[in-house]
């Protein structure tokens, strides 16, 4: 394979000098790597980046030849290489190193960092925030190493726990598929988001669907750094606008992108996906932002003159359209890049009623009207309508019970065909989801290898003990993630003026407006629940009526 | 002589289902497809998302042969 970088779009994070000289000195040693980046300060965020295009100098300034091209790349063949180290001088991007035993080494394109060349982060705006203070990047530099209590006994557990995730049932299933595998799932169970949640499923949901991924774009799977069960998926897409490689679509790209804006190609989704990628958008936001654009104009809420367009569910022009307005800000991409809480406000004409969001934040990948314990998860979560902090869907479609609930509408027409979801029990499922996820979160690793995989939380117990020295259950790790949920939300309540429980409510739609296809047809969810769930887990949180934390609540956490 | 089947539920089942979090021996002194084994084993069937053997998806009605192992996938926790 023969390399070629994108140096606007490095980080400087320096994965792909650990993951070189990981797979090919054996060793955490960046001094090993064959590559190199360089950072231009004082300019932040600008690095230069130093790599092996199989030029092939190497090769005729070695007097042994003892490198020889084959297939592209240059190989050092050792049993000829007399360790002059010669062709290391005469590198022109000095990517040629010398290993331990003394000989030099050179990059063979094997693409290990072309694969962990990291993921996107960008959900709930913290760069808009970092980018509305004008700061363009955060640089840390230190010259010491970060304290292990017990190096050794923690590479002796990770390589323990690597063999134990292996041997894992789980492990098999859960890599080829990843994350889009839930897509037929959500869409069968009518929860899947589509055309801006007015309805829940997706007819055209076969040309999205993992399987699609894997038969139509996949190049290779793609991990995170060191992850021993890589879930990502890296592709090529071609469409009528262009083609690109690109990572993902993950589930939650194919739901907004797919679901609730229609694009219904694969290629289509990934081709959006890539662009936010280009643009530093998250799919979800911006994916549900279009969706809700397109609404508005299907309903004269917009015009063509205003949008500069005219706008249609299922056009990739206009998803792109609208993505590089909101990136730079311009015409109605300047209201929008606002999110959809501020469009509506400005739009008007009862647009807020589809504004779909909880606290300004955009809603994820789910449809909730038949399914309360995942709602309540969502019009709950501390950061806005988010599905990391708790992923209740599954109890609502395992516990369905056709004879509880009156305040679930029955369903008309083709709906009905699933049993109506009750609320009863799912405050407590959702009470408990709130302290487990974020706490992966708060330990700085991957949710999945627990959820997906099934691997035991006394791993953790055990790592925890062996990096800090100090000694901690799970259970006593969930009582500070709880406490964490506590100050979050008392920091709502101290940062955001007239925050209560009017701010956990869920999108008008949702409590007036039926499902208008699939399963759930007919299907809604009354406010009158909404507030019996909200009563209910604002009892058992310690928070009054307005869901602010009462004093004694606050004292029993240490954040009075 | 009944019918013998080992049974591994990974993922979300492990949540809803913490009986079965363990690997399990199901008997049955009648065949059982893949689906009938679901229900004996009190799973939702909606919420798996399929079911595979030798590392390969086999469907819902497949017939279970003595002495096999299945593993029952849920739909991924939120990705």
């Amino acid at each position: 394979m023969k390399l070629a970088v994108k140096e606007e779009r490095c980080s400087g994070c320096n994965v792909c000098r650990v993951v070189c000289a990981l797979h090919n000195a054996g060793a955490v040693q960046p001094s090993q790597a064959l590559l190199k980046n360089k950072g231009a300060f004082p300019d932040p965020g600008t690095y230069k980046i130093a790599y092996c295009n199989q030029c092939g100098i190497c090769a005729d300034s070695c007097p042994e030849d003892a490198i020889s091209e084959s297939d592209g790349e240059y190989n050092i063949d050792y049993e000829l290489c007399t360790q002059c180290l010669i062709c290391i001088e005469s590198c022109p991007f000095d990517v040629i190193v010398v290993t331990e035993s003394e000989y030099p080494a050179k990059c063979t394109g094997c693409g290990k960092c072309v694969e962990l060349c990291p993921r996107q982060a960008g959900r709930t705006g913290i760069a808009a925030v970092l980018g509305s203070k004008n700061i363009k990047a955060v640089a840390v530099r230190g010259t010491k190493a970060i304290p292990v209590f017990d190096a050794e006994g923690a590479q002796k557990k990770g390589e323990e726990m690597y063999k134990v995730c292996f041997g894992k049932p789980g492990f098999k299933t859960w890599t080829p598929f990843g994350t889009a595998s839930i897509t037929g799932w959500a869409n069968e169970v009518g929860a899947f988001p589509t055309r801006n949640f007015q309805t829940s499923y997706a007819d055209f949901h076969e040309k999205i669907i993992g399987q699609a991924i894997i038969d139509r774009l996949l190049v290779t799977d793609k991990g995170c750094f060191g992850c021993p069960t890589p879930c990502g998926k890296y592709g090529h897409t071609q469409t009528a606008l262009g083609s690109a490689y690109v990572e993902g679509p993950e589930y939650e790209s194919i739901a907004t992108l797919g679901g609730s804006c229609c694009l219904e190609e694969i290629e289509e989704v990934a081709y959006a996906n890539y662009v936010c990628d280009q643009l530093g958008l998250d799919t979800i936001s911006a994916g549900v932002v279009v969706s809700f654009a397109m609404e508005c104009f299907e309903k004269g809420v917009i015009s063509a003159e205003e949008v500069g367009r005219e706008l249609s569910f299922g056009s990739l022009e206009d998803t792109v359209y609208l993505f590089e307005k909101i990136a730079a800000r311009e015409g109605i991409g300047k209201v929008l890049s606002g999110g959809v809480k501020y469009a509506a406000a400005v739009f008007g004409g009862g647009s807020e009623s589809y504004a779909i969001h909880v606290k300004g934040l955009e809603w994820s990948g789910y449809e909730c009207r038949n399914a309360p314990g995942m709602m309540l998860s969502y019009m709950t979560a501390d950061v806005g309508a988010h599905h990391n902090r708790s992923w209740a869907l599954g109890y609502d479609v395992s516990q369905s019970d056709a004879d509880v609930s009156e305040l679930i509408e029955a369903g008309t027409g083709t709906g009905g065909k699933l049993e109506i979801s009750t609320p009863d029990g799912k405050v407590d499922n959702v009470i408990s989801m709130q302290h487990s996820r974020p706490l992966y979160d708060v330990l700085g690793i991957c949710c999945l290898q627990s959820m997906e995989i099934g691997f035991e939380t006394y791993h953790y117990e055990e790592v925890f003990e062996l990096i800090t020295g100090r000694r901690l259950s799970w259970k006593e790790m969930l009582t500070i993630s709880e406490r964490i949920w506590q100050l979050t939300r008392q920091f709502n309540v101290k940062h955001i003026e007239g925050f209560g429980r009017s701010w956990d409510y869920p999108p008008r739609r949702f409590m007036e407006e039926p499902v208008t296809s699939g399963p759930n047809e007919g299907r809604l969810i009354r406010k009158e629940i909404l507030d019996k769930m909200l009563d209910e887990y604002y009892q058992k949180r310690g928070w009054n009526n307005d869901g602010i934390p009462e004093l004694q609540t606050l004292a029993r956490f240490g954040l009075d | 002589m009944p019918l013998i089947v080992t049974v591994n539920v990974t993922g979300y089942l492990r949540e809803l289902y913490p009986h079965l979090a363990e690997q399990r021996v199901v008997k049955s002194d009648l065949p059982l497809r893949v689906s009938e084994l679901i229900g004996k084993a009190g799973i939702s069937s909606r919420m798996v998302l399929f079911a595979m053997q030798n590392e390969r998806i086999i469907p819902k009605d497949r017939q279970l042969l003595d002495d096999c192992e299945v593993n029952l996938v849920s739909p991924p926790a939120g990705g």
